[in-house]
């Protein structure tokens, strides 16, 4: 009980440390991108901790003040549920308590405390980003399930821990390979679930000030922060497990991870953003159907 | 003596009233009744006397011999115990319309009198004479009496009905002078006799006078103006007395008919109620609506006497015609006598609906025991002629129900009138507890007609506790609206019941009380008749299924093959599934909104139960893929739908049918894991959907509206509610820790164990669109901006809040240890015969199969650890913040002008409508309006035969006449 609360708490804090220092890797990238100076590295924990150490001293509302700990709750759920480093018992966590299925699920968890925090805000614009970032979630979902569906069925489990091992032997046994649209259309949908360019329409800067969190500030900001930094973590890990081999090793998580993480800073800057209906409908339709080709291939 | 007297005192009395009438009007109407009870009376005697209502009691005889001579120079009379019984009707019909309609029409007791004993002399007549000279008076007193109104519609209606008796005599004396040129007497049994070609022409004339009389389709045309035309206390007469006659009579001369072969009979008469009631689908108006069921119970007297025979058609025929014609008095009681224009206004309650019922047969009315007889026989003999009846019988109950719907309002001010309706509806409900409790096929609740064992148990339990828990709330209407506490508790009982039936029938008869008991519950809403119409229809629909279901399978509740399949038709039809869901959002957002509790949480089960029992007694389930299929493009349509919906109740709906779809998915993979996903979500469906309607049901109680626009911000006025919605909301959405979760990953499992890919995609598609509604339906009632009409609204009322808590206790108990439920369902489920598949293995308060792993207790336990960590460290890590006013916003610098104005409700996810816009809109409400639309215009091909010119009727007399005289000689020269 007390390893395991050691895990816990130390992959929580490793995860956000990560998080954070990735974030600031990707504001020093863009910024070079633009031209410009931009922040230093560890701008992000700056941030965090000046955001903490301000008092927060309004709130509109039990749900609106409940909500940033559903965010932190949500990111640390589902990075716990995942299988940090394959064959390591020590970084197992909770993952026990459920496969992938719970995973897809529980990620639901903090993007609905989010949400019922900004209704409860009563700002429209809060509530017009949680329209937007509701229907393209329940779009990309579609497509990401899909070709979580087509590898539990190629591989005949929901286990994480199976997948990752149904990995091992070579690379040409990663799932990218054995699945190589089904991860073709997962890695489209990654550019949606970290809202990058041209998905980006929840945060959507000059239209909807900063989306679900226009009401929050200080210390509540810096529970979604951390939330986010950690569930970013999680999903990169997770995506790592099912379509990457997973990590055998440390130096190989931080790799693969980071590989994945810069994927959306090299693809979304050139693009413009899309209007809701046109990301909904091109998540609908384009990879769905680049899943439909594996899907054929495993039942065929 | 007491033969005669029961015969001919109104005759007495009409003499009697002829000199009283118009000097002592009150007297004479006194008189009036005196002689009708005592006739009464002394018919009583006789019909016990005869033994009638005992076991063959309806073929025992008395003759009557009014002369020394024998017939046709007398009149010789025989009263069996059939038509004692009968002419207890004739004597109770005169009895309650007597006091409106000559109370009215001073100086028509005479006639009406007159009626009476003629009509009793055609039932008992045993000549061809005697029939003949108690046709022509009958015909003569009813044309009298329909002009007797002295206006001219009803001189109309007169002259069309001597227009088509003359024609009826002139054949009829035609066949009578076949008859004796060829045997040589005049009994009515003479022409059994008959051979060659003057049976033939005989059987045509006969037919012809016959269905002419009784009022059959196609020669209906004429007794359809004659209901709508005539005054409505001489319908009310006419209906129990001569009508009845006529029918009787009629009766028994079929059976004698020298026809070829009586099959064609039942052809004639299955294909007449087939085409005659389509006409009547479109039919708006009350009396001509009782004239279309008037042809109906024609058309089931050809089919009777076409398969049936001896005790059976004589009980059979009793009880169809002496009950109907009993109802139809009844209805036309309902009219309001002052009222030229539209005598029909004032219709309405209950007092309308028992009559109603009787004439659809639906159990346990009266009708009904003869209906299921029937059908019965009809099975045996050609599914196919059953099939074409019971779609006749459901084209009735249409426009019956829509004659309910449009007629049910408030009670109105002139109750006065309606003494003698509330007497006819009193007869109606003691013969219902007298033929329920003589039924042939008795009512049983033991016996195992359901495998006992913790599945049955579950229902009961479901039932029960839906029941109990949704009645609180019910007894206090919300706005507008009236109590639905009765009907629901009827409801409820007879549901608690289904799992307790012993037998096919009693499980049919307890599913259709508990349908229509819901029916009348929904009408109590604050707009009901829209919503109350299609759920009656698609009741009915569902309850006709069955019925097929029943009759073709023998009793049991099913058996392979088509019943089977009628089953699932019905079932699918309950859950509103497969593009049935219209009757489910009309019906919920119109009823009462705790009725809408019951029927979406509680009622919905029934259907559960039926399918998943009678597939585990067949062993089979037909298209079990199929169904799978329905289901999941059911729970993905109805997402998107309820998404796009802005009314609350309406929403509920359709995630309910949505819901709904999971349940069938999961049964129609016919796996132990499909299984115990579907009885596992019946059961999360029960709880999550009842905590629903019921929060709904508090916030309209207070606030007086459902639309999303006009609502907001209640957290903060009502949070236990909002407390109660939200754990529902995130228990049906299947977000972990909470129960729906578990549900979907049982069902998960299923579907990749068979793996069906695609559907698992659908469903899961079905169930992240789910979020849309989830999410849109916490925001736009409860969260965002409190609309200042809503600054003093108080907590929703204890009556539905209690229950609500007790549903989220459970919910909650069940979402941190499904094993509770699980470790009794999983090998329940297992045990069942027919079912593949995985068996899920319960270790601890672990769930495995060989594909996944799910342990809801560690994943609560994280969660709630988790949260608490992060709460604590919030609380204690700095200053609280303190509550602003909910326009207290950044607003570009600016106060918000209105707090209707910043809450952003309607056409919430707009960008999806548009992202839908590649789809053609197919509405269920268009679908069923084409259906309704094809059904009318094809009705209207028939009914144009109508023209409400009596010229027409005759033409068609005499087209059928030789149609059926050259079909019945064929080749033969």
């Amino acid at each position: 009980m007390t390893r395991l609360l050691v895990s816990v708490i130390l992959t929580s804090l490793g995860a956000l440390v990560y998080g954070l220092l990735l974030g600031g890797v990707s504001r020093v990238i863009t910024a070079s991108i633009h031209g410009r100076i931009g922040p230093r590295l560890t701008q992000n924990f700056i941030d965090l901790w000046k955001l903490f150490r301000k008092e927060s001293s309004i709130h509109h509302g039990t749900m609106f003040w409940m909500a940033p700990m559903f965010r932190l709750t949500g990111g640390i759920g589902v990075l716990l549920l995942v299988p940090i480093i394959a064959g390591n018992s020590v970084l197992t966590n909770m993952s026990f308590s459920g496969d992938l299925l719970l995973v897809l699920y529980f990620m639901f968890f903090g993007c609905l405390g989010m949400a019922l925090g900004a209704g409860d805000s009563g700002h429209p614009y809060a509530v017009v980003a949680v329209s937007r970032g509701l229907l393209q979630m329940s779009a990309y979902e579609l497509s990401f399930s899909a070709a979580v569906l087509v590898l539990a069925l190629g591989l005949g489990t929901f286990s994480i821990e199976n997948i990752v091992s149904a990995q091992q032997g070579g690379i040409l046994n990663w799932n990218v390979f054995r699945f190589p649209f089904a991860t073709a259309a997962a890695l489209i949908t990654f550019l949606p679930m970290n809202m990058t360019y041209p998905f980006n329409i929840v945060l959507a800067p000059q239209e909807i000030p900063i989306g679900p969190p226009t009401e929050y500030s200080s210390r509540f900001l810096s529970f979604m922060f951390s939330g986010r930094a950690i569930f970013g973590v999680a999903k990169l890990i997770l995506f790592v497990n099912l379509f990457f081999g997973g990590a055998g090793s440390w130096s190989s998580l931080l790799i693969k991870t980071f590989l994945l993480y810069m994927y959306p800073l090299f693809v979304s800057p050139v693009f413009p953003r899309f209007r809701t209906e046109q990301s909904v409908r091109f998540l609908w339709f384009v990879p769905t159907s680049l899943v439909a080709v594996d899907l054929l291939r495993v039942i065929l | 003596m007491v033969t005669a007297l029961a015969v001919f005192l109104p005759l007495l009395g009409a003499f009697l009233t002829a000199w009283l009438t118009h000097r002592n009007e009150r007297l004479s109407l006194l008189i009036t009744r005196l002689f009708l009870l005592a006739g009464l009376a002394a018919i009583l005697v006789i019909a016990a006397r005869l033994g009638a209502v005992t076991d063959g009691g309806l073929e025992n005889t008395m003759i009557l011999r009014t002369g020394v001579m024998t017939p046709p120079l007398s009149i010789d009379l025989k009263v069996t115990g059939w038509s004692a019984l009968a002419a207890v009707v004739v004597y109770v019909g005169a009895l309650l319309g007597v006091g409106r309609f000559s109370g009215r029409i001073p100086g028509t007791q005479p006639l009406l009198l007159t009626l009476v004993t003629t009509s009793l002399g055609l039932m008992f007549a045993t000549d061809f004479f005697n029939s003949f000279v108690f046709i022509e008076i009958g015909s003569i007193i009813t044309i009298g009496l329909t002009a007797a109104g002295r206006c001219r519609r009803r001189w109309e209606v007169a002259l069309k009905t001597a227009m088509i008796s003359g024609l009826v005599t002139i054949l009829y004396l035609l066949a009578v002078v076949i008859v004796y040129r060829t045997t040589g007497e005049l009994r009515l049994t003479a022409i059994s006799t008959m051979t060659g070609f003057p049976a033939i022409l005989v059987s045509g004339l006969l037919l012809t006078v016959i269905m002419t009389e009784i009022k059959a389709f196609p020669l209906s045309g004429w007794g359809l103006d004659f209901y709508q035309g005539v005054d409505k206390n001489f319908a009310a007469v006419y209906s129990s007395t001569w009508s009845l006659a006529v029918l009787l009579w009629s009766a028994r001369m079929l059976t004698v008919l020298p026809l070829p072969d009586p099959g064609v009979l039942a052809r004639i008469g299955a294909g007449g109620l087939v085409l005659g009631q389509l006409a009547g689908l479109r039919q708006r108006d009350p009396g001509r609506m009782m004239g279309y069921s008037t042809s109906a119970y024609a058309s089931i007297l050809l089919i009777l006497a076409g398969t049936v025979h001896g005790a059976d058609y004589l009980s059979l025929t009793l009880l169809f015609f002496t009950f109907a014609s009993l109802s139809k008095t009844t209805v036309f009681l309902m009219a309001d006598p002052e009222e030229e224009d539209d005598p029909w206004k004032k219709v309405s309650g209950y007092v309308l609906l028992l009559p109603l019922l009787c004439i659809t047969g639906i159990p346990p009315f009266p009708v009904f025991w003869a209906k299921i007889r029937m059908l019965t026989v009809l099975a045996d003999i050609s599914p196919l002629l059953m099939g074409a009846v019971i779609l006749g019988l459901f084209f009735e109950s249409v426009y019956i129900y829509r004659l309910w719907s449009s007629r049910t309002g408030p009670w109105q001010k002139k109750r006065k009138y309606f003494d003698a309706a509330f007497m006819g509806a009193a007869l109606l409900a003691a013969g219902t507890v007298w033929t329920a409790a003589g039924a042939e096929q008795g009512l049983s609740l033991s016996g195992e007609l359901f495998r006992a064992g913790f599945v049955r148990d579950l229902f009961l339990a479901i039932f029960a506790g839906g029941t109990l828990l949704s009645l609180p709330g019910a007894f206090r209407g919300g706005p507008g609206e009236k109590s639905p506490a009765v009907w629901m508790l009827v409801s409820g009982v007879a549901l608690t019941l289904l799992p307790l039936s012993g037998n096919g029938l009693t499980f049919y008869v307890l599913w259709e009380i508990s349908a229509f008991a819901a029916v009348i519950g929904v009408s109590k809403g604050a707009r009901p008749s829209e919503g109350t119409f299609w759920f009656a229809v698609f009741a009915g629909a569902a309850g006709y299924l069955l019925l097929a279901s029943l009759v073709l399978s023998d009793g049991a509740v099913s058996s392979p093959g088509i019943p089977m399949l009628l089953v699932a038709a019905a079932a699918l039809l309950k859950m509103g599934q497969g593009g049935a869901h219209l009757w489910n959002v009309r019906a919920y957002s119109t009823a009462p909104s705790t009725m809408a509790a019951f029927l979406s949480g509680t009622s919905s089960k029934a259907a559960v139960f039926l399918l998943v029992f009678s597939a585990s007694a067949a062993a089979i389930l037909p298209l079990g893929t199929s169904l799978a299929w329905i289901g999941a493009l059911t729970a993905l349509g109805m997402a998107a739908m309820a998404s796009l919906e802005s009314d609350y109740k309406k929403v509920l709906a359709y995630a309910s049918v949505s819901q709904l779809g999971y349940v069938i998915m999961g049964i129609g993979l016919t796996s132990v894991l499909g299984w115990t996903a579907a009885i596992y979500h019946t059961f999360n469906h029960f709880l999550f959907k009842s905590i629903l309607f019921l929060g709904a049901a508090g916030v309209i109680a207070r606030t007086g509206t459902s639309d999303y626009d006009s609502l907001g911000g209640l957290v903060k006025r009502m949070p236990l509610t909002f407390t109660f919605t939200l754990i529902s909301v995130i228990a049906f959405a299947g977000v972990p820790p909470l129960s729906g979760f578990g549900s979907k990953w049982l069902l998960y499992n299923a579907l990749v164990e068979q793996g069906m890919l695609p559907l698992a995609l659908v469903a899961m598609f079905a169930s992240v669109v789910a979020f849309l509604y989830a999410f849109r339906l916490l925001y736009a009632v409860f969260l965002g901006q409190l609309a200042p009409r809503h600054y003093e609204v108080k907590e929703a009322p204890l009556a539905v809040l209690a229950p609500q808590g007790v549903f989220t206790a459970v919910l909650m108990a069940l979402s941190f240890r499904p094993t509770l439920l699980l470790d009794r369902l999983v090998p329940a489920v297992a045990s069942i015969a027919g079912l593949g598949g995985e068996i899920p293995v319960i270790e601890g308060t672990a769930l495995s199969t060989s594909l996944g792993y799910w342990d809801a207790w560690s994943v609560g336990m994280m969660v709630m650890g988790v949260f608490g960590f992060a709460f604590v460290f919030y609380w204690i890590s700095g200053r609280r913040p303190i509550h602003v006013g909910q326009l207290d916003i950044g607003f570009a610098g600016e106060l918000p002008p209105s707090p209707e104005e910043v809450h952003y409700a309607g056409d919430f996810f707009r960008p999806f409508r548009r992202a839908l816009a590649f789809l053609p809109e197919i509405h269920a409400s268009k679908v069923f309006g084409g259906i309704v639309k094809t059904a009318d215009l094809a009705g209207d091909v028939f009914r144009s035969l109508f023209t409400g010119d009596a010229r027409t009727y005759l033409l068609h007399s005499l087209i059928i006449l030789t149609v059926m005289i050259l079909w019945m000689k064929g080749g033969t020269p």
